[in-house]
């Protein structure tokens, strides 16, 4: 077989590639250009709406440098977890992109779009066939869990995107995805060392974060039948055993395996020799088999936020900061119970930053701070509500005294009006994977020309 | 940090790794990266996190049996995973990335 060559130019769709480095990894003569677009690390917002993180101009951006610069060369291109939690939506958005990027550039391209969100139902029926298992540290579910969820998706492995490929996409748009599977999927197909090809993909899952560059300044990968070899691609960046080795640590809570759709990787074995400066060639990661499952993810509404804040800088609150915050707390409270507003209807946070509002914990003894922010968040069913209940702290928040027989003192608001609608917010509430008989059987692949 | 002033003290976590640092890894759980310059701190760090084991699980609300301590020896990286309690993004957070846990474990003694 060939070498599989990859380029990988971006840690996330969205998040850009410096110019030099995108135009260095085209002239390396990649056989695919490959990228992962999504996460769960900015929270369970994303999923949860449906949303993606990244401003449309910057993904549009990203789009068109991939789409023109696999045109040029006459490759393919693989993008995974559309729209950051890999949605319908974020398909379908991303798919919208691609074919307006096609229309004004005038090339015609077929346009793979693999969907992963899932009917609730359908996984509900999982569940009741015991399909459905906890992953360490998943919260306890139930049928209900599942309505709870406003988006549910399934993981894609690499089977998906290798039916795409081979049934002739040339941009393949993948839904939420395993950050390796849109990587690992062509090398795959073409013969590559299968644990080289999952090793190898979770290692430029970030981009060039493998290497000197950063995340801007992309990854270059070719696998073969014996290993892979990870190549700096930015002028100027280098690759070492180190940079390559240590990037399996990063958000990865067992560093020495990886678990795949299908697969368990082991890198207990793996070595990493440094090739040049620029770089690393891997060999001997070993693989297991195991029975087909797919990660499920799924977010729903747990109350709608309101938030306000004041400055707060007089030695006499500094000196105990938590005083006022208790006294504010209490008097709140107290104030909506005789509004009717029962405390079990509502949740409310306020936390004195500059203090302890980061960490919760107690300070040095003697801590004094120059100044704080004392922050409100409330959490409430309907954002009505929430909204309701902040302003009722505001006279509060602005002049609450906790000093006896002095006047009425004021604190520094930031803004007018006081308070802010954060909107809905949400919770992640599976951790969990399904067994599927087939890789297919939850993915839906549809096909358009643009 | 001010070297000068921890030399005379109880080396700690903080005082010996070159670098600290931790994410989210999934909604789920964290991880905490101590890179060190030497193997031998590497171990001696790792040594702490396992016998402070009952203590970090005390600060991260977690079950002492679910604190995951590696020794990556090649990498010179003591390694701590655990649950995330709670779980991220939940109303009451704190930190969504999980971005500044390691600062707990910085006054962990060596010995």
């Amino acid at each position: 077989m060939a070498t599989t060559k990859i380029f990988i130019p971006y840690g996330a769709v969205g998040l850009n590639c410096r110019e030099d480095a995108f135009e260095a990894g085209l002239a390396m003569g990649p056989d695919i250009i490959s990228s992962d677009a999504g996460s769960t690390d900015s929270g369970p917002y994303y999923l949860g709406s449906g949303r993606g993180k990244y401003a449309e101009a910057d993904v549009r951006r990203d789009l068109r440098r991939m789409v023109l610069g696999a045109h040029e060369l006459g490759i393919p291109v693989t993008i995974g977890s559309a729209g950051t939690c890999g949605s319908d939506f974020g398909v379908d958005e991303a798919a919208r992109i691609v074919r307006e990027i096609c229309a004004e550039a005038g090339i015609r391209k077929t346009v793979a779009k693999i969907y992963s969100q899932q009917d609730r139902e359908v996984i509900k029926a999982k569940y009741r066939e015991g399909r459905v298992s906890p992953l360490a540290g998943a919260p306890e579910i139930s049928e209900t869990t599942f309505d709870e969820c406003s988006t549910i998706v399934a993981l894609l492995g690499a089977e998906p995107y290798q039916k795409a490929l081979a049934e002739g996409a040339d941009i393949v748009i993948g839904g939420r995805s395993t950050d390796t599977a849109v990587i690992a999927a062509y090398p795959l197909m073409r013969g590559g060392d299968e644990a080289s090809c999952w090793h190898m993909a979770k290692t430029v899952e970030c981009g060039g974060v493998c290497t000197s560059a950063g995340l801007t300044g992309g990854v270059f990968a070719e696998v073969d039948e014996g290993g892979f070899t990870i190549r700096a691609v930015a002028p100027g960046a280098t690759a070492s055993a180190y940079s390559v080795s240590s990037h399996l640590i990063y958000e990865n809570a067992n560093p020495i395996q990886l678990t795949e759709p299908g697969i368990r990787i082991d890198t207990t074995g793996s070595t990493y020799t440094e090739v040049s400066d620029t770089a690393v060639r891997v060999e001997g990661t070993a693989i297991e088999h195991l029975p087909y499952t797919m990660k499920l993810e799924g977010a729903g509404v747990a109350g709608y936020q309101t938030v306000s804040m004041a400055g707060i800088r007089d030695p006499k609150i500094m000196a105990d900061p938590q005083r006022w915050v208790d006294a504010v707390s209490a008097a709140g409270v107290e104030k909506l119970e005789r509004m009717g507003i029962p405390r079990d209807s509502y949740r409310f946070w306020l936390r004195p930053y500059g203090y302890n509002g980061v960490s919760g914990a107690p300070v040095p003894a003697g801590y004094v701070p120059n100044e704080v922010l004392m922050m409100l968040c409330v959490t409430a069913d309907d954002q009505a509500r929430a909204t309701q209940i902040t302003k009722a702290f505001n006279p509060l928040m602005l002049h609450h005294n906790i000093f006896e027989g002095t006047q009425m003192p004021s604190y520094a608001f930031l803004f007018s009006p006081a308070e802010m609608e954060r909107g809905a917010t949400y919770e992640f509430k599976l951790y969990h994977t399904v067994a599927v008989d087939d890789p297919m059987e939850l993915v839906r692949l549809e096909f358009e020309t643009c | 940090m001010d070297i000068s002033a921890t030399v005379a003290a109880t080396p700690t976590v903080g005082s010996t790794a070159r670098y600290l640092r931790s994410k989210n890894a999934g909604p789920f759980w964290i991880t905490i990266d101590a890179f060190c310059l030497s193997v031998e701190d590497t171990r001696a760090i790792a040594a702490a996190f396992e016998r402070e084991r009952d203590r970090i699980a005390l600060m991260f609300s977690v079950d002492p049996a679910d604190v995951l301590i590696c020794c990556l020896e090649d990498i010179m990286v003591a390694k701590v995973s655990l649950p995330r309690v709670p779980v991220e993004g939940s109303p009451d957070e704190r930190d969504m990335h999980g971005g500044q846990a390691y600062v707990s474990l910085l006054g962990i003694e060596l010995r």
